[in-house]
């Protein structure tokens, strides 16, 4: 069942991202797995085997940077609908377009300046040929971590992008309901977590025995 | 000025903006309007050193952990096996509602998934046991919100990260006001159902054989406790690791209940990025803010404006608290927490309060958040999982613990030290 949850029909745009938070998810795992040996390691020994904390930070770093989008793709960036509920259809659909509009300004500015950083670390003197370097003993070139994590927001600026083609197109052919299906708030905070939670409590509850005796 | 800004913000979030853009375009046009030396350019630097703080990453590592546990059926049997515990107690079940919710919260971090997991258990026992409605939704609303004040909690992290706190002494002030609030929301259950025996749904008693038995089913949940937060206090581990420890803890529970395969850890996987994405973001984001408003001096003023105030601290800090009551009505906690920290934290700093003791009030603040209507979270978790009956009964039934929640505000005022103690005796 790790097909698509969220009764949309998955686009390459939705789907990459969905990928991208599997590997990202992976990679938690992968840091959790070396942090706990690092744990042992220098409680037990007293040396750090593995470098998992510089390891872990640039990971966090990347996979967050390329999870955004799949924060958009599924709607769980946070909005509050307060007044926007109140508004009518043709209303919420002109919010929802200046929402996306200023999300998507934000996106592009991060990753402007996310490789804006890049290119200045490569630029900064290092011991070799790639610029600056961590202070560890890994000596990572930050050039490295760096364009993977400007390449991960320069993707959630791209998703952004094309959202907001797409609203724009939505909007322009009078079909709000495209619209409200592709960017609209249509669900109350934590509904999806709750959705998600039913279904997997449901899933793992024996069939027989509905509650305590 | 500052209430125009504040007030076009507030109007701007509940139109329906992304709080992230919102933070973001605040920030920029700050640091244009305000500021000599252009601070856009340090938007990268700031970014970067804030996606690689290595406390932030126990964000998405307990998030994973949480995941993994509620796939792995560890809460329902919990449920099963604390209820042998405290059955006999007037109120029964609504007391097995407030300590399992307490014992998972405390190992998951999620007030939606403790109040949705507790509460499909637990609700249909309503109806088949005769008990009053709107105590026993209101115990499994309140019971959810357990979580953030209990360590190891998400949002304790990112109050510490934005405020320059250290984890461990959060955890360690938290810990007695956490366990007493749990405690006092079955003190509310146990005096209703004393004056009002009505409200008690038919009890029964287990026998020890049963208790003994149900033991093994509180072992997992105990045990991680004590991994991540026993770790984190012997000074074996940082929070961070602590976290690692839990979800590799976790998901060996879940190998040997024969529960993980593939299926779950891709759905445990999108869920965690899905949230830490959500929650990054705003921090990321908010980082900036505050450096902008650093930069230009608004802190400094905020904080030198409150000292010149001369006002009585005590009475200060109601207001403070009435402030957030009433914010907490209408938003979203989250935002509401990180927003509003980089300006109130100066503030209580100014007044003479400690970070650490605001810490753990701010977090009972946001736990009343949501379970206060309009907008409270987990009341309509609660309500949904219900699938029937008038809401009210859930927004009634969780006044008495709202009642406690102020009264253990008020305790953490009057006494400091409640919170204060145990990080001074392990430091």
């Amino acid at each position: 069942m790790a097909e698509p949850t969220d009764g949309q029909r998955e686009g390459i745009l939705e789907r990459l991202s969905r990928y991208f938070a599997w590997v990202s998810g992976g990679a938690i795992l992968f840091c959790a797995v070396l942090v706990t040996l690092d744990v042992f390691a220098r409680n037990v020994f007293n040396d750090n085997l593995f470098e998992s904390f510089e390891i872990t930070i640039y990971l966090y770093a990347v996979t967050v940077a390329f999870s955004f989008s799949f924060a958009l793709t599924t709607k769980t960036h946070i909005r509050i609908d307060v007044i926007y509920a109140r508004f009518p259809k043709i209303g919420r659909a002109i919010l929802d377009l200046i929402a996306l509009g200023m999300l998507t300004m934000l996106s592009v500015i991060l990753a402007f300046y996310a490789w804006s950083l890049t290119i200045e670390s490569f630029g900064l003197p290092g011991p070799g040929n790639w610029g600056a370097v961590s202070v560890s003993d890994l000596a990572v070139p930050l050039v490295l971590p760096q364009s993977f994590w400007a390449l991960g927001l320069s993707w959630f600026a791209f998703v952004c992008v094309i959202y907001m083609l797409r609203g724009l197109y939505s909007f322009g052919r009078g079909d709000l309901a495209a619209l409200t299906a592709l960017i609209g708030l249509e669900q109350r905070e934590g509904e999806a977590e709750l959705q998600d939670t039913l279904d997997i409590v449901k899933e793992s509850e024996p069939p027989a025995s509905g509650g305590t005796s | 000025m500052a209430a125009l800004a504040l007030g076009l913000l507030l109007i701007l979030a509940a139109l329906g903006i992304y709080v992230a853009a919102i933070l973001g375009v605040l920030a920029i046009f700050l640091g244009e309007t305000f500021s000599f030396i252009p601070l856009l350019p340090a938007l990268g630097d700031i970014t970067w050193s804030a996606s690689t703080e290595f406390i932030l990453v126990a964000v998405p590592l307990f998030i994973l952990m949480g995941e993994i546990l509620l796939r792995t059926g560890i809460a329902s049997d919990m449920f099963r096996a604390l209820d042998r515990w405290v059955n006999w107690i007037p109120g029964g079940l609504m007391h097995t509602n407030v300590a399992s919710s307490a014992l998972f919260a405390a190992t998951s971090g999620s007030s939606v998934a403790t109040a949705a997991t507790i509460g499909t258990v637990s609700i249909p026992n309503i109806e088949k046991h005769k008990y009053s409605p709107p105590l026993f939704l209101g115990s499994l609303a309140a019971g959810g919100t357990l979580g953030i004040l209990i360590p190891p909690s998400i949002n304790m992290i990112i109050y510490a990260v934005l405020t320059d706190t250290s984890v461990n002494d959060l955890y360690l002030a938290a810990i007695i006001p956490g366990f007493l609030l749990a405690v006092m929301f079955s003190l509310a259950i146990f005096l209703a159902c004393v004056v009002k025996p009505s409200l008690s749904g038919t009890r029964e008693s287990s026998s020890w054989d049963e208790r003994i038995k149900a033991l093994k089913h509180l072992l997992p949940p105990i045990l991680l406790f004590v991994v991540v937060v026993g770790s984190i206090y012997a000074g074996l581990a940082t929070p961070t690791e602590a976290a690692s420890l839990g979800v590799v803890a976790s998901v060996l529970f879940g190998m040997y209940r024969k529960r993980i395969n593939r299926t779950v850890l891709l759905m445990a996987f999108e869920g965690t990025m899905r949230t830490t994405a959500m929650v990054t973001l705003i921090v990321v984001i908010a980082f900036f803010l505050n450096f902008v408003l650093q930069s230009i001096g608004v802190t400094a003023f905020v904080s030198n404006f409150m000292e010149g105030l001369n006002i009585n601290p005590t009475w200060a800090m109601i207001a403070i608290i009435a402030f957030y009551l009433v914010l907490g009505m209408f938003m979203e906690t989250l935002s509401l927490m990180i927003a509003t920290t980089p300006i109130v934290v100066p503030v209580i700093i100014a007044l003479g309060f400690d970070q650490v003791w605001f810490g753990v009030l701010f977090m009972i603040l946001i736990e009343a958040a949501l379970i206060t209507p309009p907008i409270g979270v987990n009341l309509f978790v609660v309500q949904a999982v219900r699938g029937k009956g008038p809401f009210r009964d859930v927004v009634l039934g969780s006044l008495p613990f709202l009642i406690m929640m102020i009264v253990m505000m008020l305790f953490l005022l009057a006494f400091p030290q409640m919170a204060l103690w145990l990080p001074s005796v392990f430091n």
